[in-house]
């Protein structure tokens, strides 16, 4: 498919986004670990397919059932609990597939019905959600280096003056305090700039907020909103301005370094120094 | 003649005897120190300062906006703020002005308190300055007297109380003139970085957070909404941040207490989607009214406010000057 950015497109199938030109939060992630391992990741001919990751499917189905709740039945065909391994959950995986549909366990269907009910109980999301666009694919040209960057915020809250963008997040323990310590883990404040940067230059607004959706994974599924304070955006929008700079030279002289081909000298972390100076 | 005084002596080759030995290092010590001092003032008079260049040295490093934001400290007594310069400053003077000893130094610890001593010398000019004083090893906290028994604590309060006589001593030998120089030059530091952006100002935010300060508080304080801060309050604030982080005063002093900290602690720092809106369509009403800030969305004040600020902040300087001499004295 053929983007011109800056665009915003709606109902964009996901493995089409994915498929399109641009950097996104994911690529960025990737670089951030080395330039050689998005190669490797996103570039190679030789690559392996993706695997799906752990808890994958529970993180889409929440989505899902969150924000596209009238696409559930569409999408997903519930069959009883049951081991994966059994000759009947097989035929009917096959049935589902030869339909179109993904076939999910009773259990994670009530987990994810179980979520969406309980974010609506925060006020403040329930009126987001009630107004908004699910997957919208944006596509903007970064000014400084060029290169097209592409987001897909999974709900956006438009109003007069600009936008608020939302996340869903899954994980186990949903609290802010300990939130923002995932937040921190998987550099979500370099999404949260990503996102906010690319949307506003995509579809020529401003975005006012980006909230993340985070909500537990087990029983009692507690939900919580959180948004960055302008200064963690900040981190996050430089820590990607440089990425985003060594993706532009790695592109243009097609060298991916990697850890680099030194000995390097390390030293141990912090909290052992200091253990040894308390004894 | 000397051999004939050393045989004189009947003590005299009674090495072993301990009270002699220590007598001995004793007055090793005090020579060695006798000696330190001497050369001190030997090579303060080889090399006195220049005082141009200690000026320019002292008024550089006041223009650097990490010194300059703790170098002014204020508190509220007798129901008006006096202000003045920090400890902070007070050192950076002392090293760039030259030929300074100063410093605090534990002469005995006794009896659950310490006597202390703070002293600031002009090796060059041999002005000396100096304060004794005792410091009891007790914290008093509003549930009660604490004694101290952790060496830590005990040396954190000799530290903290030496500090604020150590500050009175530098100021006491450098000259006041030198000295009003320097927070004049702070306050222009600070004032010329007073950001008044919404990102510095919810950086305010979270810094009086920390006290339990709320932002209808300080709207009350300043009294105008936070979007419309001018950039004297803002140093003004920074000035009541640094009263509050070095201890000076507590939050009460300079807040009024119209709601609970203690729930505002529990329940955090939050936001409604209204306020998300409504800080977007703020931004985009100044941006059509006020077109000279849209660039910088940063407060940009007109040369007679600039004077008028200026004016203040000249008139609020000689006040605390005042006070924090009189506190040294």
């Amino acid at each position: 498919m053929n983007i011109t950015a800056p665009c915003v497109i709606e109902r964009m199938p996901a493995d089409e986004y994915h498929a399109a030109e641009g950097l996104s939060n994911s690529g960025l992630t990737i670089i951030a670990r080395s330039p050689a391992h998005y190669y490797a990741l996103k570039l190679d001919p030789n690559r392996p397919p993706e695997e799906e990751k752990a808890g994958q499917l529970e993180g889409t189905l929440a989505h899902c059932a969150i924000l596209e709740p009238e696409q559930f039945d569409k999408r997903y065909r519930v069959a009883p609990n049951m081991h994966r391994g059994t000759k009947v959950w097989k035929e009917l995986d096959a049935s589902a597939t030869a339909d179109g549909l993904v076939l999910i366990q009773l259990s994670q269907y009530d987990t994810a019905m179980r979520q969406a009910e309980s974010v609506r109980r925060i006020r403040e999301v329930r009126d987001l959600l009630d107004s908004g666009r699910p997957e919208l694919s944006a596509f903007a040209r970064d000014p400084r280096t060029g290169v097209i960057k592409k987001c897909r915020p999974d709900w956006t809250h438009e109003f007069d003056g600009g936008a608020i963008l939302m996340d869903v997040k899954t994980y186990s323990d949903a609290s802010p305090h300990e939130f923002k310590r995932q937040i921190a883990r998987k550099g979500y404040y370099r999404q949260d700039a990503h996102y906010r940067d690319t949307y506003e230059l995509a579809a020529q607004t401003t975005v006012h907020g980006f909230i993340f959706l985070a909500v537990e994974t087990s029983w009692p599924y507690q939900p919580s909103a959180v948004m960055l304070t302008e200064e963690d955006v900040e981190i996050g929008r430089q820590e990607n301005e440089m990425l985003t700079e060594t993706y532009a030279q790695c592109m243009e002289r097609n060298r991916w370094p990697g850890y680099g081909d030194e000995i390097s000298l390390v030293t141990l972390p912090k909290y052992i120094t200091n253990r040894m100076e308390e004894v | 003649m000397s051999t004939e005084v050393i045989a004189a002596n009947p003590f005299a080759g009674f090495s072993g005897n301990a009270r002699t030995e220590g007598n001995a290092v004793a007055k090793t010590d005090q020579n060695r120190a006798v000696a330190e001092v001497q050369a001190a003032m030997m090579i303060a008079r080889m090399n006195p300062r220049d005082q141009i260049a200690a000026m320019d040295r002292i008024l550089n490093a006041c223009a650097r906006p990490t010194l300059a934001d703790s170098a002014v400290y204020t508190y509220s007594r007798g129901g008006t703020d006096v202000s003045g310069p920090s400890i902070r400053l007070a050192e950076a003077m002392a090293q760039a002005w030259g030929n300074m000893q100063f410093g605090i130094r534990e002469l005995d610890q006794r009896n659950g308190e310490s006597t202390v001593q703070a002293f600031a010398w002009d090796v060059e000019t041999n002005t000396r300055r100096e304060v004794t004083f005792q410091v009891q090893h007790i914290r008093y906290t509003r549930s009660g007297s604490k004694k101290l028994e952790d060496p830590r604590d005990i040396y954190e309060m000799v530290a903290n109380q030496g500090a604020r006589r150590l500050r009175a001593c530098i100021l006491a030998v450098i000259p006041g003139d030198v000295t009003e120089a320097a927070v004049s030059q702070c306050e222009t530091t600070m004032k010329t970085k007073a950001d008044t952006s919404p990102e510095a100002m919810q950086k305010m935010l979270a810094a009086f957070d920390q006290f339990g300060v709320t932002k209808e508080q300080i709207e009350k304080r300043i009294q105008r909404r936070l979007d419309a801060i001018q950039p004297a309050q803002v140093v003004s604030l920074k000035k009541i941040y640094a009263s509050l982080r070095d201890g000076m005063s507590a939050a009460s002093d300079w807040f009024d207490a119209d709601e609970a900290p203690s729930d505002h602690k529990a329940k955090g720092r939050s936001t409604t989607v209204a306020d998300i809106k409504s800080r977007g369509t703020k931004a985009q009403e100044s941006a059509a009214t006020e077109p000279a800030t849209t660039e910088t969305g940063k407060f940009d004040p007109t040369p007679e406010e600039i004077a008028a600020i200026e004016a203040r902040e000249r008139a609020e300087a000689v006040g605390l000057f005042d006070g924090a001499m009189k506190e040294g004295a």
